[in-house]
């Protein structure tokens, strides 16, 4: 075979991987079964069409080309070296980026894994519990909650990419709401400059948001008790408001990042789960459920000024997550009938082109990779707990790669890498 | 037994030599199929009724050494079939990939370089596809393309250059629209 330059190799190692190696059980046989039903044509003579000589010299010569292709090589080899030599390089905190390792929370404790299911390790162990391993928006840490064992209070932990560098920065936190439905406390949001969390918790009988910062021991409460839970906050991609949901009325609200000017961002109600931004900080997603416990995805515009109903199934659709270009929506949408929990359906930002991909899935939030090829969902297993990631195309094409995650409890999400 | 015995006693009406012959081939055959159709209930079709063609008009064939590039004629239009056949579906079932479990390996995935090779591959039609497999994967040199697709070797060579021009052309769209977000957001 004569391969010229570098997509060459690229393309036959496509095919190669794509190829399979043997064909489907009972082709063969189909096929001889058939041959003994049918009869042959009458031969005719012919001029035969098919006398040729299959070429016998190969040439190989080294071009310009493919000296400058091995000079590129090398000198990508250099970079990357001194990249691993150097210190690590922080990743945008919106938009498009590299997909790094997967985190996720398991029996064994919390984990980093390819998407393809290689690179797996425990970067966590378990000693107690410890969840909802959240990857900082530089790429650079994780944070996740810790407790010594199945009851009392959480920490909240911070640590290194490389399990470097561990350290406590809240203690004593409680999220009884959340604890009770979902066996885990609040999710936690980055802020875009990698420097500060925020998170949900217990306070004089209601819930409020906190901010905890690195390098610093406790937290700043940013909103006055809730008696009927503030939950679900999420930093915007401008850095400067936090969205999250709270009231009687289940309503969409922001708060600046200092703690000043909470309000109430639109007239929807009945809002559900996590709410999540648009990369550019332009609109925020959400569910929103009426008296029927029947939910839509609605997107809001960032000064909550206009609301618009994106999904069009009848049924139940839940958790919005926005691909990192900004261009298509992710959500969970409940099946009309079976024994799926949920299945994925990915739209464009106005719900148009939807596909729906029909795996067994969950409610949860899918997560979209950094550089929008994939996203993923859970399975859940008999106990409630997940027992596997899928990781999904959005196109519906690719084969779903399945994660062993056993005994995971979700808010698990993509490193991004520069 | 040699491959040109198999074919002689196939084309004298011996089903047996020719069920050998298609237990040598199918999985070849299966393998070329799926690489252009991208469906494997499309390739197992498609196998199938080429090897039928071929244990059916095996005595066109007047020159056993041709069999294989004869055979791989009657895929590519099985092929055709298949595909014309085909109808896009709007709810997508998806199955299960297999898990790469090596340990120590910290690669990044290259899922991003695959989907693009795999959309642009899709942009082919099935004679271009076919000229790309048989040519990079199954190392048929154009001459041979040509005597099985019935084209002149200037023709392939065309086809071959265009279609892997529409599958580069993928891979370079895609970077760039990332690389121009990336320095948007910067």
């Amino acid at each position: 075979m004569t391969t010229h330059d570098a997509f060459d190799r690229q393309v036959v190692s496509w095919f190669e991987a794509e190829r399979p190696t043997a064909a489907p059980e009972g082709l063969l046989e189909a096929v001889i079964d058939r041959v003994a039903a049918t009869g042959r044509r009458r031969g005719w003579v012919v001029v035969d069409r098919w006398a040729w000589r299959r070429a016998a010299a190969i040439r190989t010569t080294l071009s310009i080309a493919t000296a400058i292709a091995v000079l590129a090589a090398l000198l990508a080899i250099l970079v990357v070296v001194a990249g691993i030599l150097g210190s690590p390089r922080p990743a945008p905190p919106f938009g498009l980026a590299t997909p790094g390792r997967i985190a996720f929370d398991t029996a064994e404790g919390i984990v980093l894994s390819n998407a393809d299911g290689s690179g797996r390790v425990v970067l966590v162990a378990a000693g107690g519990q410890s969840l909802s391993p959240t990857w900082s928006r530089d790429g650079l840490r994780l944070a996740f909650w810790n407790r010594a064992d199945d009851a009392g209070p959480w920490s909240l932990d911070v640590i290194d990419a490389d399990g470097s560098s561990r350290a406590t920065l809240v203690d004593g936190v409680r999220l009884r709401v959340q604890e009770d439905a979902f066996h885990q406390p609040s999710n936690l949001s980055w802020s875009p400059d990698s420097r500060r969390i925020a998170y949900a918790a217990d306070d004089a009988g209601g819930t409020s948001i906190f901010v905890a910062t690195l390098g610093r021991v406790g937290a700043e409460r940013l909103t006055e008790p809730d008696l009927y839970a503030a939950l679900y906050p999420v930093w915007s991609p401008t850095g400067s408001v936090i969205a999250f949901q709270s009231g009687i009325n289940s309503t969409l609200r922001i708060v600046a990042a200092d703690g000043s000017g909470e309000r109430q961002l639109s007239s929807l109600t009945g809002t559900l789960f996590w709410p999540d931004w648009a990369p550019d900080g332009s609109r925020i997603a959400t569910a929103a459920a009426d008296e029927n416990f029947q939910s839509d995805i609605y997107v809001v515009s960032a000064d909550g000024m206009q609301v618009r109903d994106v999904s069009t199934n009848p049924g139940f659709e839940s958790s919005p997550a926005w691909s990192p270009d900004g261009r298509r929506l992710a959500w969970a949408r409940e099946p009309p009938s079976g024994d799926d929990r949920a299945w994925i359906v990915v739209a464009d930002t106005d719900g148009g082109n939807a596909i729906e991909i029909r795996v067994s899935a969950d409610y949860a939030p899918p997560v979209w990779a950094p550089d929008g090829s994939r996203l993923f969902s859970y399975e859940m297993a008999e106990d409630g707990t997940f027992d596997a990631i899928l990781v999904l195309d959005p196109a519906g094409v690719a084969p779903v790669v399945r994660l062993p995650a056993t005994g995971s409890i979700g808010n698990s999400n993509w490193q991004r890498l520069p | 037994m040699l491959e040109r015995v198999l074919v002689e006693r196939a084309m004298g009406g011996d089903r047996v030599a020719f069920n050998e012959l298609a237990s040598r081939w199918v999985n070849r055959l299966y393998g070329i199929a799926t690489l252009i159709l991208r469906d494997p209930d499309q390739a197992s079709d498609a196998t199938q009724e080429a090897l039928i063609a071929a244990w059916r008009d095996l005595s066109a064939l007047r020159d056993a050494d041709r069999f294989g590039a004869w055979l791989n004629r009657l895929l590519v239009r099985a092929c055709h079939r298949e595909a014309r056949r085909a109808r896009r579906r709007r709810v997508v079932e998806v199955a299960e990939a297999p898990l790469d479990s090596r340990p120590g390996r910290d690669e990044l995935p290259g899922f991003l370089d695959r989907d693009q090779l795999e959309r642009g591959f899709q942009r082919l039609d099935v004679d271009h596809r076919a000229i790309v497999v048989l040519h990079h994967l199954e190392g048929f040199s154009l001459a041979e393309i040509g005597e099985v697709l019935g084209l002149p070797v200037g023709t392939v060579k065309s086809r071959l250059h265009r279609a892997l021009g529409t599958m580069r052309a993928a891979l370079d769209a895609d970077a760039r629209v990332i690389s121009i977000d990336r320095e948007r957001i910067a």
